[in-house]
């Protein structure tokens, strides 16, 4: 069965069709709030949030070859939701995993990577999402913009600015030199 | 690597690391109970008899669907696994290859001869009959799994053959094998089926002390398999977190404390007999074939890495059309295929001349990795290539 078939039976009220239509998903979407949100916990509620808010509005959604687009915006707004409501669980992030990372010298590369790291909590729920949406996920700045349900424009100056305040996180006095990012 | 490319390279990897490979296995669950009680919104535009139709075949589809990708998801929260290494360094590449090799290395082997046939299925067929498998240990979780964490930490097959990887905290060791002698055999199959734990299929998960709520923390799973066809025994087991831990915060299982030493005891199975239970030494494994898995990343901020057009990857046609799909198929793609021994040796040949800033384990007798510009794609490509065991594992089936 198709995910257009599956969308429609679901658009109908079967539930076992969006199980269907949901299940193969799951993990990419736990994944992607995963890495906005920076806690296992609060990812779990994003997307069980994004699931149900997929299924009350399914019958909206007219073109089932944008059902993947469509989700990522409902993750990506559920998770916004999700970060507003602040702070409700310890953080299960993992610690480093060293053996995922080939390189010549690991002892500066884990040094930026701790860097990378509050870099990355320092940014809001909106441009980390940018940020995952880049670079995680591969998607272009204008399937971004169509994730978050932002103009382009907007989307290419929270990267902009996402980027720098990593880099900077990186290599504070390079950029306060620099003055700008590439 | 300009700063630029490295922190582009460096934001990636760090994504890709930190994103876990599965969803909680409750996840799916839940959600759907909450949508049990949750009214659509609007009218339907698809309520007529095909609809109801189509809701009958999802059925079917939703079975399938929980049988094979949902049920054996082990809910297990990412953080400190033990069991990882927590540091991999280069390795020095081709070890020597071993001479120690199953009864069958003359078998012809399989292989997907990919550029003769693009797109071909994996032939699955092994050089040698599953049902030599006595014993396989994966050990596995905690954290995302890459196919090079599902390969076994040992594999005993009927005919004597022991493969081990022995443990290291600070690299990607290479598979060892040896052959034991029939009393050898004898004498660790006691050790390893003797207290009956591995007779049955079963499951031993965490069980929590009432009213006693465990810190979130990465665990491993033990898989065993043993035997083989319709008499195989699967037997899973949450690693043993230690003493401690256990104590205070889960209930007593003596039977899931002794199958994580028997696969601890597994790493080294040099310790569990007496010097003569072997009929030589100790050898660098051989495989006779190897499993490579591409997971590409079209239109994906290449990098300053040597490109791989450079590595001989025995397929002329677009790397995201190798092989047979594997595990998740939105992108990025993952494609798995079987190669010769032969064809595996000149892939390895060509990474171990690219050093180590595109990998930190190759050789014919351990997983190697790689991560590679693809021009071609104008993006990137992550590569695996796996030693299988002389029972074929892993198949393409058997990775994520």
């Amino acid at each position: 069965m198709t995910d257009r078939e599956l969308v429609h039976a679901a658009a109908g009220g079967d539930r076992d069709a969006f199980a269907a239509i949901a299940a193969p998903r799951l993990d990419r979407l736990f994944a992607t709030a995963t890495l906005i949100l920076r806690d296992r916990g609060r990812a779990e509620d994003a997307v069980q949030e994004a699931l149900v808010r997929a299924w009350r509005d399914l019958r909206s959604l007219r073109d089932p070859q944008r059902l993947d687009a469509w989700m990522r915006r409902l993750l990506v707004n559920a998770c916004r939701d999700e970060s507003r409501r602040g702070r409700r669980h310890e953080s299960n992030i993992r610690l480093l995993q060293d053996h995922d990372l080939p390189t010549a010298d690991a002892s500066t590369e884990l040094a930026d990577r701790d860097e990378l790291d509050q870099g990355l909590l320092r940014l809001s729920a909106d441009h980390r999402a940018v940020i995952v949406h880049h670079y995680y996920l591969g998607l272009s700045l204008s399937e971004i913009a169509d994730a978050l349900d932002i103009p382009v424009g907007t989307a290419k100056s929270r990267l902009h600015h996402a980027r720098r305040t990593l880099r900077e996180a990186m290599d504070p006095e390079s950029q306060r030199s620099e003055g700008h990012v590439a | 690597m300009n700063p630029q490319d490295r922190f582009d390279d460096l934001l990636t990897r760090r994504l890709r690391t930190d994103a876990p490979a599965e969803a909680p296995s409750h996840l799916l669950g839940r959600t759907m109970e909450r949508i049990d009680a949750t009214p659509q919104g609007g009218r339907g535009w698809l309520t007529g008899p095909a609809g109801k139709l189509l809701a009958a075949a999802a059925v079917v589809i939703l079975a399938v669907l929980v049988g094979t990708q949902l049920g054996d998801l082990v809910d297990r929260p990412i953080g400190d696994d033990p069991s990882l290494s927590p540091l991999v360094v280069p390795s020095d590449s081709s070890q020597p290859t071993a001479t120690v090799a199953p009864s069958i290395s003359t078998a012809p082997i399989a292989s997907t001869a990919p550029s003769a046939s693009p797109g071909t299925p994996e032939p699955t067929e092994s050089p040698v009959a599953v049902d030599d498998l006595l014993l396989r240990v994966v050990s596995a979780g905690g954290g995302p799994i890459d196919p090079a964490s599902l390969m076994p930490w040992a594999t005993l097959m009927a005919d004597g053959t022991m493969i081990w990887q022995p443990e290291s905290r600070t690299a990607i060791n290479g598979f060892m094998t040896r052959r034991l002698t029939p009393s050898g055999l004898a004498e660790l199959r006691e050790h390893i089926f003797g207290a009956g734990l591995l007779d049955v299929s079963a499951t031993h998960e965490l069980e929590p002390q009432p009213g006693v709520e465990p810190p979130g923390r990465g665990a491993s799973l033990h898989t065993f398999t043993a035997g083989n066809g319709a008499d195989q025994v699967v037997v899973t087991s949450v690693q043993w977190l230690g003493d401690d831990e256990e104590s205070t915060y889960y209930q007593p299982d003596a039977d899931r404390e002794q199958l994580d030493a028997v696969a601890q005891q597994l790493r080294d199975p040099e310790s569990l007999v007496e010097a003569d239970a072997w009929t030589g030494p100790a050898e660098p494994y051989d495989a006779s074939d190897y499993q490579l898995i591409l997971t590409t990343y079209r239109d994906f901020s290449p990098s300053e890495h040597p490109d791989v057009s450079d590595v001989p990857i025995p397929f002329d046609e677009p790397l995201d059309e190798f092989g047979v799909e594997s595990g998740d198929q939105r992108p990025p793609m993952t494609r798995c295929g079987v190669i010769s021994r032969a064809e595996a040796a000149q892939i390895v040949d060509a990474v171990t001349a690219m050093g180590s800033a595109i990998t930190n384990s190759v050789g014919l007798d351990r997983p190697t990795l790689a991560s590679l510009n693809w021009a071609a794609g104008n993006g990137t490509v992550d590569m695996y290539l796996l030693p299988r065991m002389p029972d074929g594992f892993p198949a393409c089936e058997d990775q994520p």
